[in-house]
């Protein structure tokens, strides 16, 4: 039986990225199951980085430690044993990076045998500089993995949304109601309406479609990272506390 | 670095780069999450806001004073009807969906189904119509609040679910022998009126049943309808099957959320788990809220009997038995670090306990920049300044959040932007602090 959640994906969302990994076998051919997963690390790479370098690696160091990381990670030698938080990518992700990089000889072999393939492209300097710029909070490494992932999840909700938007010629609306995405300020709509020219009813009805797409989205986007679309708003909740 | 630019809703930083640059990730995700309709399927046509004096021109006979709510389906006014000295609720039909014929049926459909209704605990249709291609409702006007505002607001506590509850079955079991469904019991729906007296809204999904072989056409196939949150899973599943007994599970989904502000989602624990209540609760929800319609109540009746019983004998309440057994040691103490709830600025450690009706917290705060920490404070706050005391379980350890009946009980100790308290205790300490969670909870009950 589908569960409930699975009714309000589409139906290609019902499957989700992260399902098609970790249940190895039942669903989906390999290639699929590699592109899937190779997916989901080039859109979460940068809450690996940001931990490595709480962790207190060097830039470059922590740059060839995820590649390497990842790289094992794609050609499979890492696949999630039933317990190790299977049922969530993110959870994933962070137990096979603190195993990994507790174990050095790990991934010297890893970088040795992969002949310093790198698998993710990682923008280095951008992550860098992103690193840079956050604030310090003095917060754990796995916390500051937590923070990195929800904000690098939220930023792929909006980008994704941007993309739709242009991509349909209204980046201009889009520029225009983006600040609208974080919060309701109802006194804005006008100015925004007399700066795009268009009436303050229109204005709201046209946020009022981008937060619901908005929603629609980022409910999406969590999903993927989980094998049971279920668990959505636990995630969620999880979220709010990793932002907290 | 520069000082980083804070959220002027919610305090937090503002992200720096990239997509998010300049936008608060934590009120993002609040806006993203908090939309139920979001997660719905169909982009649901959003009634343009109309101004009231067009209103006014198409209904004279009304005295339009102001727009009171919006949804899905149109706009309702408050409105006044002069001749019969009366205020109403005007519903109207938002114009761009009554293009889609379906969505007009499908307003008529409330409007035959509401008005055959007449029980104090549903909101009255008094008429309905079309005005200039303006579909409308005429209903009771319920000066009061919905219920998702006072599960916002902390106003309910268990005994107002003892009351309400059994009121609101009253109200379903009436309409399901008319042979109405509801299908969008939530929060929302359920308005309290001005003496305390429930009544459920809009019945804008109601299937009539056995009356139109052809009804579910109108529920599209693509468009499952109802808020899902509260979703009975044949809703999901087989929506042509659903029967008076998918509004038993919602209500059982409002019931778990007005005893513990929270939604019984995943592998959720149990009322008395979370809160205070008689356990007795438990089985109510658990049974209400049965996977297969069939291990539910089997009518609104039998629920109400339930908690009729519950609100009879109190004493019987084995959770509180169970706390005069327990009591907290004196000199025991566990204890909290708060990391991260003061921008990075300091981390608070200290130690919790209680003695003699006393809350007990001795903390220090370390500054993270500079280096050093403060002397160490004391705090002494009497159990009966705090109101409710909540207990949670996250990625990183669990918390107790302690909401105090004025603002002054907790002076002194650095809190959160809401007044309220915040202890959080690492994950080897988790037992203990449930412990202590649900010491206070019961302590607070007495």
């Amino acid at each position: 039986m589908p569960s409930p959640s699975d009714l309000n994906l589409s139906p290609r969302f019902a499957t989700t990225r992260w399902s098609l990994v970790a249940k190895a076998g039942s669903e989906g051919s390999p290639d699929e199951r590699q592109a899937a997963l190779e997916e989901l690390c080039q859109a979460y790479w940068y809450p690996v980085y940001a931990m490595a370098r709480r962790r207190g690696a060097p830039r470059e160091e922590a740059e060839d430690t995820v590649q390497a990381f990842f790289a094992r990670l794609i050609e499979g030698d890492l696949l999630p044993r039933a317990d190790q938080g299977r049922g969530r990518f993110r959870s994933y992700l962070l137990t096979s990076f603190q195993n990994f990089s507790n174990n050095r000889h790990d991934w010297a072999e890893a970088w040795k045998r992969g002949g310093g393939k790198r698998l993710v492209s990682i923008d280095a300097a951008r992550a860098e500089g992103r690193w840079l710029s956050e604030p310090v909070d003095g917060s754990d490494p796995e916390r500051e993995f937590a923070r990195t992932w929800a904000t690098t999840l939220l930023e792929g909700v909006v980008e994704t949304l941007r993309d739709e938007y242009e991509s349909s010629g209204k980046g201009d609306v889009f520029g225009g109601l983006r600040p609208l995405l974080s919060g309701e300020e109802s006194e804005s709509y006008r100015e925004l309406a007399e700066r795009i020219g268009a009436t303050e009813g229109a204005v709201k009805v046209a946020a009022h479609r981008l937060r619901r797409r908005f929603g629609e989205l980022l409910r999406r986007r969590i999903a993927q990272t989980l094998e049971d679309p279920e668990e959505v708003e636990a995630e969620i909740r999880g979220l709010f506390e990793a932002l907290g | 670095m520069q000082n980083p630019t804070k959220c002027p809703r919610c305090g937090s930083t503002l992200a720096e780069m990239g997509a998010l640059s300049g936008l608060c990730p934590a009120c993002l995700l609040r806006q993203g999450a908090n939309d139920p309709l979001a997660f719905a399927g169909p982009p649901a046509a959003q009634p343009e806001a109309t101004d009231l004096s067009s209103v006014q021109r198409d209904f004279p006979q009304f005295e339009i004073q102001e727009q009171i709510g919006r949804g899905g389906m149109g706009l309702v006014y408050k409105a006044r009807q002069p001749r019969l000295d009366r205020t109403v609720a005007l519903k109207i039909l938002a114009p761009e969906i009554m293009s889609q014929p379906a969505f007009a049926e499908r307003f008529l459909r409330e409007a035959r189904a509401l008005a055959r209704l007449n029980h104090p605990n549903v909101v009255s249709v008094f008429d309905f119509g079309e005005v200039n291609g303006r579909y409308f409702l005429v209903m009771e006007y319920v000066e009061g609040a919905h219920l998702r505002q006072l599960i916002e607001l902390g106003r309910l506590d268990p005994s107002d679910a003892l009351r309400l509850v059994p009121e609101i079955c009253a109200g379903l079991q009436y309409a399901h022998e008319q042979g109405i469904v509801h299908r969008d019991i939530k929060p929302e729906n359920i308005l309290v009126d001005a003496r305390g007296r429930p009544k459920i809204a809009d019945f804008g999904l109601v299937k009539v049943l056995g009356q139109d072989e052809d009804d579910w056409r109108l529920t599209r196939a693509s468009q499952v309808m109802g808020t899902p949150q509260y979703m009975a899973p044949e809703q999901m599943h087989r929506p042509r099957e659903v029967d008076h007994r998918a509004d038993i599970y919602s209500l059982g989904v409002v019931l778990y959320e007005m005893l513990t502000a929270e939604l019984p989602i995943g592998r959720f624990a149990l009322p008395s788990e979370r809160a205070r209540v008689d356990a007795r609760l438990d089985d109510v929800v658990l049974k209400a809220m049965q996977r297969e319609p069939g291990q539910r109540y089997q009518k609104a009746e039998e629920m109400r009997t339930s908690m009729e019983d519950i609100a009879r004998s109190p004493g019987e309440n084995r959770k509180r038995n169970a706390a005069r057994e327990m009591a907290w040691p004196a000199g025991k103490r566990i204890p909290f670090k708060n990391k991260d709830k003061y921008d990075g600025i300091f981390e608070l450690h200290g130690l919790v306990g209680i003695e003699e009706e006393h809350l007990i917290l001795e903390f220090q705060s370390l500054f993270l920049g500079l280096g050093g920490s403060s002397k160490i404070e004391s705090m002494r706050i009497p159990l009966d300044q705090l109101a409710f005391a909540r207990f949670s379980q996250g990625w990183f350890g669990c918390e107790i959040r302690l909401t105090p009946r004025s603002l002054k009980a907790i002076d002194g100790f650095p809190s959160g932007p809401r007044g309220s308290m915040r202890l959080r205790f690492a994950k080897r300490d988790r037992e203990e602090a449930e412990r202590l969670a649900r010491f206070l909870s019961l302590s607070l009950e007495g």
